[in-house]
Protein backbone atom coordinates (compact mmCIF):
# COMPACT_ATOMS: atom_id res chain seq x y z
CA UNK A 1 0.00 0.00 0.00
CA UNK A 2 1.50 3.51 -1.11
CA UNK A 3 1.33 6.51 1.03
CA UNK A 4 -2.54 7.93 -0.65
CA UNK A 5 -3.87 4.41 0.45
CA UNK A 6 -3.60 2.12 -2.41
CA UNK A 7 -2.55 -0.57 -3.38
CA UNK A 8 -0.70 -2.20 -6.20
CA UNK A 9 -4.01 -3.91 -7.48
CA UNK A 10 -5.93 -0.13 -7.87
CA UNK A 11 -3.22 1.22 -9.36
CA UNK A 12 -2.76 -1.46 -11.54
CA UNK A 13 -6.53 -1.39 -12.51
CA UNK A 14 -6.37 2.78 -13.23
CA UNK A 15 -3.31 2.09 -15.34
CA UNK A 16 -5.44 -0.54 -17.30
CA UNK A 17 -8.31 2.11 -17.52
CA UNK A 18 -6.10 4.82 -18.67
CA UNK A 19 -4.25 2.73 -21.33
CA UNK A 20 -7.91 1.92 -22.77
CA UNK A 21 -8.99 5.59 -22.46
CA UNK A 22 -6.10 6.73 -24.35
CA UNK A 23 -5.84 3.33 -26.72
CA UNK A 24 -4.69 5.48 -30.17
CA UNK A 25 -8.70 3.91 -31.72
CA UNK A 26 -10.05 6.51 -29.19
CA UNK A 27 -7.95 9.70 -29.53
CA UNK A 28 -9.74 12.56 -31.67
CA UNK A 29 -8.47 12.73 -35.34
CA UNK A 30 -5.45 15.30 -34.98
CA UNK A 31 -4.25 14.35 -31.54
CA UNK A 32 -1.17 12.25 -32.96
CA UNK A 33 -0.52 10.08 -29.54
CA UNK A 34 -1.30 10.57 -25.62
CA UNK A 35 0.62 9.58 -22.78
CA UNK A 36 0.19 9.50 -19.06
CA UNK A 37 2.41 9.44 -15.53
CA UNK A 38 1.17 9.12 -12.06
CA UNK A 39 2.39 10.96 -9.80
CA UNK A 40 1.02 13.94 -7.24
CA UNK A 41 -0.14 17.12 -7.66
CA UNK A 42 1.93 20.98 -5.85
CA UNK A 43 0.36 19.84 -3.12
CA UNK A 44 0.78 16.14 -2.84
CA UNK A 45 -2.22 14.90 -3.87
CA UNK A 46 -2.84 12.10 -6.03
CA UNK A 47 -2.45 13.61 -9.66
CA UNK A 48 -2.38 11.90 -13.42
CA UNK A 49 -0.41 13.57 -15.95
CA UNK A 50 -1.72 13.18 -19.33
CA UNK A 51 0.34 14.45 -22.58
CA UNK A 52 -1.88 15.11 -25.91
CA UNK A 53 0.70 15.34 -28.34
CA UNK A 54 -0.50 17.39 -31.35
CA UNK A 55 1.40 17.84 -34.56
CA UNK A 56 2.72 21.73 -34.64
CA UNK A 57 0.92 22.65 -37.69
CA UNK A 58 -2.40 21.56 -36.10
CA UNK A 59 -1.30 23.43 -33.19
CA UNK A 60 -0.94 26.41 -35.01
CA UNK A 61 -4.79 25.72 -36.51
CA UNK A 62 -5.36 25.90 -33.13
CA UNK A 63 -4.11 29.19 -32.04
CA UNK A 64 -6.58 30.82 -34.69
CA UNK A 65 -9.66 28.73 -34.72
CA UNK A 66 -11.37 28.70 -31.66
CA UNK A 67 -13.91 26.15 -32.91
CA UNK A 68 -10.99 23.52 -32.93
CA UNK A 69 -9.80 24.55 -29.60
CA UNK A 70 -13.24 23.92 -28.35
CA UNK A 71 -13.72 20.96 -30.13
CA UNK A 72 -10.71 19.69 -28.39
CA UNK A 73 -11.56 20.69 -25.07
CA UNK A 74 -14.92 18.95 -24.54
CA UNK A 75 -12.80 16.09 -25.01
CA UNK A 76 -10.43 16.77 -22.44
CA UNK A 77 -13.79 17.57 -20.55
CA UNK A 78 -15.06 13.85 -21.45
CA UNK A 79 -11.97 12.26 -20.32
CA UNK A 80 -11.93 14.17 -16.97
CA UNK A 81 -15.18 12.50 -16.13
CA UNK A 82 -14.41 9.33 -17.48
CA UNK A 83 -11.48 9.55 -15.19
CA UNK A 84 -12.85 10.92 -12.51
CA UNK A 85 -15.73 8.59 -12.43
CA UNK A 86 -12.82 5.86 -12.25
CA UNK A 87 -13.11 6.81 -8.87
CA UNK A 88 -8.90 5.98 -8.33
CA UNK A 89 -8.54 9.50 -6.11
CA UNK A 90 -6.19 10.63 -8.44
CA UNK A 91 -7.13 13.80 -10.56
CA UNK A 92 -6.08 14.49 -14.02
CA UNK A 93 -4.37 16.97 -15.84
CA UNK A 94 -4.40 17.13 -19.06
CA UNK A 95 -2.40 19.31 -21.42
CA UNK A 96 -1.32 19.61 -25.55
CA UNK A 97 1.97 18.87 -26.21
CA UNK A 98 4.17 19.27 -29.00
CA UNK A 99 4.04 15.77 -31.33
CA UNK A 100 7.96 15.13 -31.57
CA UNK B 1 -10.17 50.22 -4.36
CA UNK B 2 -13.26 47.69 -5.06
CA UNK B 3 -12.21 44.32 -6.72
CA UNK B 4 -15.44 43.37 -8.25
CA UNK B 5 -14.14 44.25 -11.57
CA UNK B 6 -10.58 42.79 -11.44
CA UNK B 7 -11.70 38.88 -12.58
CA UNK B 8 -12.84 40.45 -16.41
CA UNK B 9 -9.92 42.94 -16.18
CA UNK B 10 -7.28 40.23 -15.12
CA UNK B 11 -9.17 37.74 -17.59
CA UNK B 12 -8.61 40.45 -20.51
CA UNK B 13 -4.97 40.75 -19.96
CA UNK B 14 -4.10 36.94 -19.36
CA UNK B 15 -6.05 37.26 -23.60
CA UNK B 16 -3.40 40.04 -23.84
CA UNK B 17 -0.71 38.27 -22.77
CA UNK B 18 -0.96 35.20 -24.60
CA UNK B 19 -1.35 36.97 -27.94
CA UNK B 20 1.24 39.73 -27.49
CA UNK B 21 3.78 38.08 -29.70
CA UNK B 22 2.51 37.90 -33.04
CA UNK B 23 4.51 35.07 -34.15
CA UNK B 24 6.87 32.93 -31.67
CA UNK B 25 5.52 33.42 -28.07
CA UNK B 26 7.86 34.19 -25.21
CA UNK B 27 7.92 31.19 -22.87
CA UNK B 28 7.42 34.71 -20.35
CA UNK B 29 4.37 35.77 -21.87
CA UNK B 30 2.96 32.57 -21.68
CA UNK B 31 3.66 31.79 -17.97
CA UNK B 32 2.34 35.34 -17.34
CA UNK B 33 -0.73 34.29 -19.10
CA UNK B 34 -1.41 31.12 -17.06
CA UNK B 35 -0.92 33.20 -13.85
CA UNK B 36 -3.17 35.93 -14.75
CA UNK B 37 -5.76 33.49 -15.92
CA UNK B 38 -6.18 31.83 -12.84
CA UNK B 39 -5.93 34.58 -10.83
CA UNK B 40 -9.18 35.88 -12.76
CA UNK B 41 -11.09 32.81 -11.75
CA UNK B 42 -9.68 32.72 -8.50
CA UNK B 43 -10.88 36.52 -7.56
CA UNK B 44 -14.12 35.86 -9.53
CA UNK B 45 -14.79 32.75 -7.07
CA UNK B 46 -13.86 35.21 -3.89
CA UNK B 47 -16.30 37.91 -5.43
CA UNK B 48 -19.46 35.86 -5.35
CA UNK B 49 -18.35 34.58 -2.19
CA UNK B 50 -18.38 36.91 -0.54
CA UNK B 51 -21.18 38.40 -2.79
CA UNK B 52 -23.60 35.64 -1.85
CA UNK B 53 -22.66 35.33 1.86
CA UNK B 54 -22.28 38.87 2.46
CA UNK B 55 -24.51 40.97 0.09
CA UNK B 56 -24.93 44.57 2.56
CA UNK B 57 -21.17 43.81 4.05
CA UNK B 58 -19.41 47.51 4.55
CA UNK B 59 -16.55 48.47 2.24
CA UNK B 60 -14.16 47.79 5.25
CA UNK B 61 -16.01 44.46 5.93
CA UNK B 62 -15.62 43.11 2.40
CA UNK B 63 -12.55 43.85 2.30
CA UNK B 64 -11.46 41.43 5.54
CA UNK B 65 -13.84 39.14 4.39
CA UNK B 66 -12.20 39.13 1.27
CA UNK B 67 -9.09 37.82 2.66
CA UNK B 68 -10.23 34.74 4.61
CA UNK B 69 -9.99 33.17 1.18
CA UNK B 70 -6.61 29.99 0.84
CA UNK B 71 -5.61 28.38 -2.47
CA UNK B 72 -5.13 24.92 -1.09
CA UNK B 73 -8.18 24.83 0.81
CA UNK B 74 -10.13 26.23 -2.46
CA UNK B 75 -8.00 23.62 -4.54
CA UNK B 76 -9.28 20.93 -1.88
CA UNK B 77 -13.27 21.70 -2.35
CA UNK B 78 -12.83 22.10 -6.34
CA UNK B 79 -11.24 18.83 -6.53
CA UNK B 80 -14.16 17.35 -4.58
CA UNK B 81 -16.60 19.44 -6.39
CA UNK B 82 -15.13 18.25 -9.62
CA UNK B 83 -16.75 14.63 -9.30
CA UNK B 84 -19.97 13.89 -10.10
CA UNK B 85 -21.09 13.27 -6.26
CA UNK B 86 -19.45 15.38 -3.89
CA UNK B 87 -18.55 13.79 -0.39
CA UNK B 88 -18.26 15.41 2.84
CA UNK B 89 -14.35 15.32 3.65
CA UNK B 90 -13.18 12.75 6.14
CA UNK B 91 -16.71 11.02 5.89
CA UNK B 92 -18.37 8.56 3.92
CA UNK B 93 -21.77 10.89 3.85
CA UNK B 94 -22.63 12.81 0.74
CA UNK B 95 -22.81 16.65 0.58
CA UNK B 96 -24.36 16.32 -2.84
CA UNK B 97 -25.91 13.28 -4.82
CA UNK B 98 -25.87 14.69 -8.40
CA UNK B 99 -23.30 17.38 -9.03
CA UNK B 100 -24.55 20.00 -11.43
CA UNK B 101 -22.30 19.84 -14.92
CA UNK B 102 -21.75 23.34 -14.62
CA UNK B 103 -20.28 23.63 -11.58
CA UNK B 104 -18.37 20.82 -12.28
CA UNK B 105 -16.93 22.49 -15.05
CA UNK B 106 -15.99 25.14 -12.77
CA UNK B 107 -14.55 23.54 -10.23
CA UNK B 108 -12.47 20.73 -12.29
CA UNK B 109 -10.80 24.54 -13.97
CA UNK B 110 -10.05 25.72 -10.79
CA UNK B 111 -8.10 22.38 -9.88
CA UNK B 112 -6.34 22.36 -13.29
CA UNK B 113 -5.80 26.27 -13.49
CA UNK B 114 -4.26 26.11 -10.28
CA UNK B 115 -1.82 23.53 -10.44
CA UNK B 116 -1.23 25.12 -14.19
CA UNK B 117 -0.38 27.84 -12.29
CA UNK B 118 2.20 26.43 -10.18
CA UNK B 119 4.05 25.18 -12.79
CA UNK B 120 4.24 28.35 -14.84
CA UNK B 121 5.06 30.07 -11.99
CA UNK B 122 7.60 27.63 -10.18
CA UNK B 123 8.80 25.27 -12.44
CA UNK B 124 11.77 26.61 -15.00
CA UNK B 125 11.45 23.58 -16.80
CA UNK B 126 8.33 23.65 -17.89
CA UNK B 127 7.45 24.23 -21.35
CA UNK B 128 3.80 25.93 -22.87
CA UNK B 129 1.94 25.93 -26.04
CA UNK B 130 0.11 29.12 -26.84
CA UNK B 131 -2.86 27.01 -28.35
CA UNK B 132 -3.23 25.36 -24.88
CA UNK B 133 -2.34 28.51 -22.84
CA UNK B 134 -5.33 29.86 -25.17
CA UNK B 135 -7.41 26.88 -24.27
CA UNK B 136 -7.35 27.80 -20.76
CA UNK B 137 -8.17 31.01 -21.07
CA UNK B 138 -11.23 30.51 -23.38
CA UNK B 139 -11.98 28.24 -20.49
CA UNK B 140 -12.11 31.27 -17.67
CA UNK B 141 -14.93 32.76 -20.47
CA UNK B 142 -16.94 29.96 -20.28
CA UNK B 143 -16.85 29.67 -16.76
CA UNK B 144 -17.93 33.45 -15.88
CA UNK B 145 -20.25 32.45 -18.86
CA UNK B 146 -21.87 29.86 -16.91
CA UNK B 147 -21.60 30.68 -13.30
CA UNK B 148 -24.93 33.26 -13.93
CA UNK B 149 -26.87 30.40 -14.86
CA UNK B 150 -26.13 27.81 -11.57
CA UNK B 151 -24.76 30.58 -9.11
CA UNK B 152 -28.45 30.48 -7.29
CA UNK B 153 -28.50 26.42 -7.17
CA UNK B 154 -28.03 24.46 -3.74
CA UNK B 155 -25.18 22.97 -5.58
CA UNK B 156 -23.78 26.49 -5.81
CA UNK B 157 -24.18 27.64 -2.59
CA UNK B 158 -22.70 24.79 -1.08
CA UNK B 159 -19.64 25.09 -3.18
CA UNK B 160 -19.05 28.55 -2.03
CA UNK B 161 -19.57 27.56 1.55
CA UNK B 162 -17.66 24.76 1.21
CA UNK B 163 -14.54 27.13 0.13
CA UNK B 164 -14.75 28.87 3.76
CA UNK B 165 -16.01 26.40 5.85
CA UNK B 166 -15.14 22.66 3.90
CA UNK B 167 -13.96 20.90 6.97
CA UNK B 168 -17.43 21.91 8.73
CA UNK B 169 -19.35 19.65 7.08
CA UNK B 170 -18.27 16.42 8.73
CA UNK B 171 -19.01 18.04 12.16
CA UNK B 172 -21.91 16.35 14.73
CA UNK B 173 -23.65 18.45 16.66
Amino acid sequence: MNANGETATDTQELERQLRKLLAPSRLPANVKSARYELGTDHTGEPAVRIFLDIEPEYLLVLENDKAKRDELSKYRQSLTNQILRLGSGYFPFIRLAEAA
Amino acid sequence: MSAKLLPEHLLEQAKHLVRRERTRPRQASLRRAISTAYYALFHFLIVETVRQIGPNLSEDNYNRAYRWFDHGAMKRVARAFSEDVVRIPNSKEVLIQKNDAGLQFIAQHFADLQELRHLADYDPGAIFIRADVLAVTDRVSTAFLVWPTVKNSAEANALLLSFLLWDKWGKRP
